[in-house]
C-alpha cells in the first residue's frame, strides 16, 4: 500500500477501504508538523495541529472531490488551522493578564524562537526573522523554501493568483535580508 | 548603461521574478531573458546576490518532526494552554451563562466493539467513530476530536471575554473620571466578583479536559490489553 500514489490511496478510501488512510497519514504527518511549527513556533501546538489536520482529512476525505490534489487540500487544512490557532493565541494573550503589553503575540514568538535556537545563534535569528514576517508573506516563504512547494501549488493552496504569491516571496526575501543583514553566514 | 537586451524587461519585472529564478521554476525563454538582464544590470545583480545569501541563511533553520506520534500525553496541550491567570473582565449575566454552559459539558464515554470505536463527550454533544485496523492512527485522531471540541469551547469563551474586556475597560474609565479622588469601593467589589467567576470557568474547563484525557487513557489501556498488536511505544508514560 505504501507504493501507491496519494490519488490511488484516496480512491481506495472513497471506495470504502478505510485502512488506506494510514499510509496517507504517515506520508503527510511529518510535513504537516514542520509546516505548523514554522508558522506557529510552538511544538505542542504543532503536534495538535497535525493531529487535528489528520482528523479533519479523515472526516472530510469522503467528500473530497479530487479536483485539487490531496497534498494541496491537506496543506490548506494545515494552513487554515495555523491561522485559527494564531488568531486565538492573540485573543488569549489579550486576556492573560501577564501579557497585556503583547497583544499581537510577536513577543512571545520571538521568545520561543530564542529558546528553540539557543544552540545555534543563526538558526534562532532566522526563526525570529521568519516569525516577524506578515502572516501572508510568512506562509509563502515557509511553503516555498521549507516545504519545497512550487509557486503554482502554493497559489492553489492559498487560493491566490500566482503573481501575488511570487511578489509576496520577493517581499519576504527583502524583509528577511534587512532583518538578517548583520548575521554571519 | 543598459544594452538592448536589458530593455526587453524592466527592473521591476525582473525583481519580481528573481524568486522563480532562484527556485529554478523559470522556463527556457523567460529564464534567458531574466538572466541576460541580471548579467547587464548591476542593481538587479545585487538584489539577486542578496536573495541568494538570504536563502543560504534560511537553510540553517531546521525543524525535526517527532519521529512517532505521541498520542497520549499526561497533560494535553489544551490543558497547558488554559488561561490560568485571567483578568477579571466579564460583566454580569454573560459570565453566569457561560459558567453554566461550560460546567454543563460533563462526562466522557467510550465504547469499542467489533472494530468500531466511539468516543462521546458530554450529553451527546460530540461523537466520533473510526472503523479500521490501524488503532495507532485512530486513537490519536479521536483525541484530536476531543481536543478540538475543547478548543472550540475555550475559544468561544475567550471571544466573549474579549468583547467584554473592551466594554469593561470603558466602564472603568468612566468611573475613574467620575470619581477622581474618591475611594472606589464599588469597582473593587466588581473586580472580586469577576475573579470568582473566572476561577469557576477555568476550573470547569480544566475538569473537562481531565475527564477527556482520563477516558481516552482508559480506552487505550483497554485496547492494548485486548489487542497486543497495538504498539506499546505509544502507551501513556
Ligand atoms: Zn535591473
Amino acid at each position: 500500500m505504501n507504493d501507491l500514489t496519494d490519488a490511488e490511496l484516496v480512491q481506495r478510501f472513497r471506495r470504502g477501504d478505510k485502512g488506506a488512510f494510514s499510509p496517507l497519514a504517515r506520508r503527510w504527518e511529518g510535513k504537516a508538523y514542520s509546516l505548523a511549527y514554522r508558522l506557529t513556533l510552538d511544538a505542542a501546538e504543532s503536534d495538535d495541529i497535525k493531529q487535528t489536520a489528520l482528523m479533519r482529512a479523515f472526516k472530510g476525505l469522503a467528500e473530497f472531490n479530487g479536483k485539487a490534489s490531496f497534498s494541496t487540500w491537506f496543506h490548506r487544512i494545515v494552513v487554515n488551522l495555523c491561522r485559527d490557532r494564531m488568531r486565538s493565541r492573540r485573543v488569549r494573550d489579550r486576556v492573560l493578564g501577564e501579557q497585556t503589553g503583547d497583544i499581537r503575540g510577536e513577543g512571545r514568538f520571538a521568545q520561543s524562537a530564542c529558546r528553540a535556537g539557543e544552540r545555534a545563534e543563526t538558526s534562532s535569528r532566522v526563526a525570529q526573522a521568519v516569525a516577524s514576517l506578515p502572516t501572508a508573506v510568512r506562509e509563502v516563504v515557509v511553503m516555498r523554501h521549507y516545504q519545497d512547494l512550487p509557486f503554482a501549488r502554493i497559489a492553489e493552496i492559498l487560493d491566490a493568483p500566482v503573481s501575488t504569491v511570487k511578489s509576496r516571496m520577493a517581499q519576504g526575501l527583502r524583509l528577511l535580508q534587512e532583518q538578517l543583514k548583520d548575521v554571519a553566514e | 548603461m543598459k544594452n538592448d537586451n536589458t530593455k526587453q524587461v524592466d527592473c521591476q519585472t525582473v525583481r519580481e521574478e528573481l524568486p522563480t529564478l532562484l527556485y529554478d521554476e523559470l522556463d527556457g525563454e523567460s529564464r534567458q531573458l531574466i538572466e541576460q538582464h541580471v548579467e547587464a544590470c548591476q542593481q538587479c545583480r545585487d538584489e539577486l546576490e542578496g536573495f541568494r545569501r538570504t536563502l543560504r541563511l534560511l537553510d540553517s533553520w531546521s525543524v525535526e518532526a517527532p519521529e512517532t506520534a505521541e498520542p497520549f500525553k499526561t497533560h494535553s496541550s489544551v490543558e497547558s494552554r488554559l488561561p490560568i491567570r485571567l483578568r477579571p473582565v466579564l460583566v454580569g449575566a454573560a459570565a453566569a451563562v457561560i459558567v453554566f454552559a461550560i460546567l454543563g459539558w460533563v462526562g466522557t464515554d467510550w465504547q469499542y466493539a467489533d472494530g468500531q470505536l466511539v468516543v462521546t463527550l458530554g450529553r451527546g454533544s460530540m461523537s466520533a467513530s473510526y472503523l479500521g485496523q490501524d488503532l495507532n492512527t485512530a486513537v490519536p485522531m479521536l483525541r484530536a476530536v476531543a481536543r478540538e471540541e475543547a478548543d472550540i469551547r475555550c475559544n468561544s469563551l475567550l471571544t466573549v471575554i474579549q468583547e467584554n474586556l473592551v466594554e469593561f475597560e470603558r466602564q472603568q474609565e468612566e468611573r475613574r473620571l467620575a470619581l477622581v479622588g474618591a475611594v472606589d469601593v464599588r469597582r473593587d467589589e466588581d473586580w472580586r466578583h469577576q475573579m470568582v467567576m473566572f476561577q469557576a470557568l477555568a476550573g470547569g474547563l480544566e475538569r473537562e479536559v481531565r475527564y477527556t484525557n482520563r477516558a481516552l487513557d482508559d480506552l487505550w489501556t483497554h485496547l492494548s490489553q485486548e489487542n497486543p498488536a497495538i504498539s506499546r511505544k505509544n502507551e501513556l508514560n
